[in-house]
């Protein structure tokens, strides 16, 4: 299988989030479906990071690809856990 | 007591402005839920009450003592009639691209509430 390894930045939110998305389209687009996503770095999470996530499961998911999540700081854990998304997706 | 008003147009400076709040208000125990409090209520204010118009402001208010903060965001729009907030969100629900804000908000603060254009969150301070 044909991982592709991504950074989440520092301070997932508005901004950062438009052009992650952007990226992991154009990724996807190129014939990528297979992501983990390494959260080492990311101290901060707002709602548009989390729909951006929800964006990129769906579409994995439609392509037969996968989608992991490592390394999640624990407040940040915490706003996975309030809107449930702990339960969807893959968390390492 | 510390209080003050901030005005922005567009989210442009918004990072900024959450910094200098937390800062001046020495609440490093709280930051991370201060700037989610701050981050959805300033994006909803651009996004939902002004349309992403960035020529409209948006007033930010907050007053602050030593165990509680109220912050006051106030937008062009014609407020939030008719809204409920779910307490948790349903499995139909779960894999929405959107709708998670005002959510966030209600889980983060001790208290919210909607006059007219105006969201007024209240929030305890942790005090060590």
């Amino acid at each position: 299988m044909n991982e592709v390894r991504i950074s989440i930045p520092e301070n997932f939110a508005v901004d950062e989030a438009a052009e992650f998305r952007q990226n992991m389209n154009n990724l996807i687009n190129e014939g990528n479906k297979n992501f983990a996503l390494n959260f080492n770095s990311c101290t901060f999470i707002d709602s548009t990071g989390l729909g951006v996530l929800v964006g990129i499961y769906k579409k994995c998911n439609e392509l037969n690809g996968s989608l992991t999540l490592n390394s999640i700081n624990p407040k940040v854990m915490k706003i996975f856990e309030l809107t449930r998304l702990d339960n969807v997706f893959e968390i390492k | 007591m510390k209080k003050n008003e901030v005005t922005l147009y567009g989210l442009n400076n918004y990072k900024q402005v959450i910094d200098d709040v937390v800062n001046e208000l020495n609440i490093s125990d709280d930051c991370f839920d201060i700037k989610l409090l701050l981050t959805e209520s300033l994006t909803n204010a651009f996004k939902h009450g002004n349309n992403g118009d960035e020529n409209k402001p948006i007033y930010l208010r907050y007053v602050c003592n030593d165990t509680n903060i109220e912050f006051e965001i106030e937008d062009c729009g014609n407020g939030f009639e008719n809204l409920s907030i779910p307490n948790k969100l349903s499995d139909e629900n779960l894999l929405n691209d959107c709708g998670r804000g005002l959510f966030l908000i209600n889980c983060i603060a001790d208290k919210i509430e909607f006059k007219d254009n105006k969201l007024v969150i209240q929030k305890y301070l942790n005090v060590g």
